[in-house]
C-alpha cells in the first residue's frame, strides 16, 4: 500500500474515510455534550472525548459545525482563570516584559519605540484597504509616508496573531504577491512599522481587515 | 388602525397596530439577518449548509415573535438572547432530524455497509484502496487520547487557530499536541505498511 504522508493527503484520506462510513450508523454524540463542547463547558477530558467522537463521525461533524457556526455570534463571556491557566501566565509574562524587559532593552539597545513619538515623528497613517474590503481591493496596502523613514515593514496577521505576510519596502504601497492569500470571511490585522535613520521604529496602530466573500 | 393579529402568543391574542407589526417584523429581520450572515460565514469553510441555517433561523424568528409581546423593544434584543434562542432552536432541529433518521431505520433497516472489499468512490489516485482508508482509521484510533481529538479535527479540515479557539488552548499547546499527534499518525501508518 502506498500513501502520501503529507498533511494534505492524510486530510483527504481521512475525509474520504468518513464519507465511506456515512452509511454506517454508529453511536450518536448527545447533542447536549456537543453544545457543551462548542460553548466551552465541562472539563477538558470530557470535551476532548466529545470532540474525538464528533470528529470520527461525518453526521456528527455536520451537526457540530452548525452549532459551532452559531457560537460565532455569541457575545464574549468572562474567562475563568482557573479554566485557562495559560492566560494567567501570559498576563504575568506581559507584566514582566512591561516592567523589566522593555526598559532594559531601551537602555541597552537604544530606542525601540513603538509608542506615539515624543520627538514629533509620527507613526504611519494607514490608508487602505478599509476594514472590510473586496478580494480585489484587499490586495493593495497603502499608507502615508513618514518624515525621516528609510523603510517600512508591513505585517499582516490573523486575529490569532499568526503572520500571513511580512515585507519590507521603501515605498508606501504594496501589492500582495499572487501566492499570498488572505482568507475571506476571516478577521485579519495589519500594521506598518516605519524604520527611521537612527534605527528606531515607529509602529502604526493595528487595523482590522476582513475580506468579503465572493458569491 | 388596530388589528387583531390572531397570532398565538402563548394562549393570548393581542391587538396591535399594523405599524407596530411592520416595525416588529423589520426589527426581527434586522437582527436575524446579521446573525445568519455571521454564522454562515463562520461555517462556510467547513461545508455548513445554508438550508440548515435557514431552518434554524425560521425557528428563531417564530420563537422571537412568540415572546416579542413580552419584550419592550426588539431593537434592544441582546445578542446573547438571540444566540441562546438560536442554539436551542438548532439543538431541537437536530434532535428532530435524528428522530426521523431513527424512524426510517426502524421502518426500513439500512444494510450495514462493510468497508472491507469495497472500493472507495471518493479516493483519489493515491488512495484507491479501501485498505488504505481503513489503515488511516485504525492508525488514528491508536493515537493517545489527548492528541487524537486534535488530530481528527485537523484531518477534518480545521486549522490550528480554530482548534485552539474551540478548546481554549494557547497556540503553542495546540501546535505541540497537533504535531506530536501527526507524527504518531505517520509512524503508525508506516508500521501498518504504508510507504511514503
Amino acid at each position: 500500500m502506498t500513501i502520501d504522508l503529507h498533511d494534505g493527503e492524510m486530510r483527504r484520506a481521512y475525509q474520504a474515510l468518513l464519507r465511506e462510513r456515512e452509511g454506517i450508523r454508529g453511536q450518536a454524540v448527545p447533542l447536549e455534550r456537543m453544545r457543551d463542547l462548542v460553548e466551552g463547558r465541562g472539563d477538558e477530558a470530557e470535551r476532548l472525548a466529545t470532540l474525538d467522537a464528533v470528529m470520527a463521525d461525518a453526521e456528527s461533524a455536520k451537526e457540530f459545525e452548525l452549532l459551532r457556526a452559531l457560537v460565532a455570534n455569541r457575545p464574549p463571556t468572562r474567562v475563568s482563570w482557573a479554566r485557562r491557566p495559560y492566560l494567567l501566565a501570559t498576563v504575568a509574562a506581559a507584566a514582566v516584559i512591561m516592567i523589566v524587559a522593555i526598559p532594559l532593552a531601551r537602555s541597552s539597545f537604544g530606542p525601540v519605540n513603538t509608542d506615539p513619538d515624543r520627538s514629533g515623528v509620527q507613526a504611519a497613517v494607514l490608508l487602505r484597504p478599509s476594514t472590510e474590503a473586496s478580494p480585489l481591493t484587499s490586495r493593495k496596502f497603502e499608507w502615508r509616508s513618514v518624515t525621516g523613514a528609510r523603510s517600512y515593514v508591513l505585517e499582516i496577521l490573523t486575529s490569532a496573531g499568526t503572520p500571513v505576510f511580512t515585507t519590507r519596502t521603501s515605498d508606501t504601497t504594496i501589492t500582495l504577491p499572487p501566492d499570498v492569500r488572505i482568507e475571506p470571511g476571516v478577521e485579519h490585522r495589519w500594521w506598518v512599522s516605519s524604520e527611521l535613520a537612527d534605527g528606531s521604529q515607529r509602529r502604526s496602530a493595528f487595523r482590522r481587515l476582513m475580506v468579503r466573500e465572493t458569491k | 388602525m388596530h388589528v387583531t393579529t390572531g397570532r398565538d402568543t402563548g394562549g393570548t391574542s393581542v391587538a396591535e397596530s399594523a405599524a407596530d407589526i411592520a416595525s416588529r417584523t423589520t426589527a426581527i429581520e434586522r437582527v436575524l439577518e446579521r446573525f445568519g450572515e455571521v454564522a454562515l460565514r463562520a461555517g462556510a469553510a467547513h461545508g455548513l449548509r445554508g438550508d440548515d441555517l435557514d431552518e434554524v433561523m425560521q425557528d428563531v424568528r417564530i420563537r422571537i415573535w412568540k415572546s416579542a409581546s413580552g419584550l419592550a423593544k426588539l431593537d434592544a434584543l441582546t445578542s446573547s438572547y438571540v444566540y441562546r434562542t438560536a442554539a436551542s432552536a438548532a439543538v431541537d432541529m437536530l434532535r428532530r432530524r435524528r428522530a426521523r433518521r431513527e424512524q426510517s431505520t426502524t421502518a426500513d433497516p439500512a444494510p450495514v455497509l462493510a468497508l472491507a472489499g469495497r472500493r472507495s468512490s471518493y479516493a483519489d489516485a493515491a488512495l484507491t484502496s479501501t485498505e488504505a482508508l481503513a489503515a488511516i482509521g485504525k492508525a488514528v484510533d491508536e493515537i493517545a487520547v489527548n492528541r487524537r481529538a486534535v488530530v481528527r479535527m485537523y484531518l477534518n479540515g480545521y486549522d490550528r487557530e480554530e482548534i485552539a479557539a474551540l478548546l481554549g488552548w494557547s497556540e503553542a499547546k495546540t501546535r505541540n499536541l497537533l504535531y506530536r499527534g501527526l507524527d504518531d499518525l505517520r509512524q503508525r501508518l508506516t508500521t501498518l505498511g504504508m510507504k511514503p
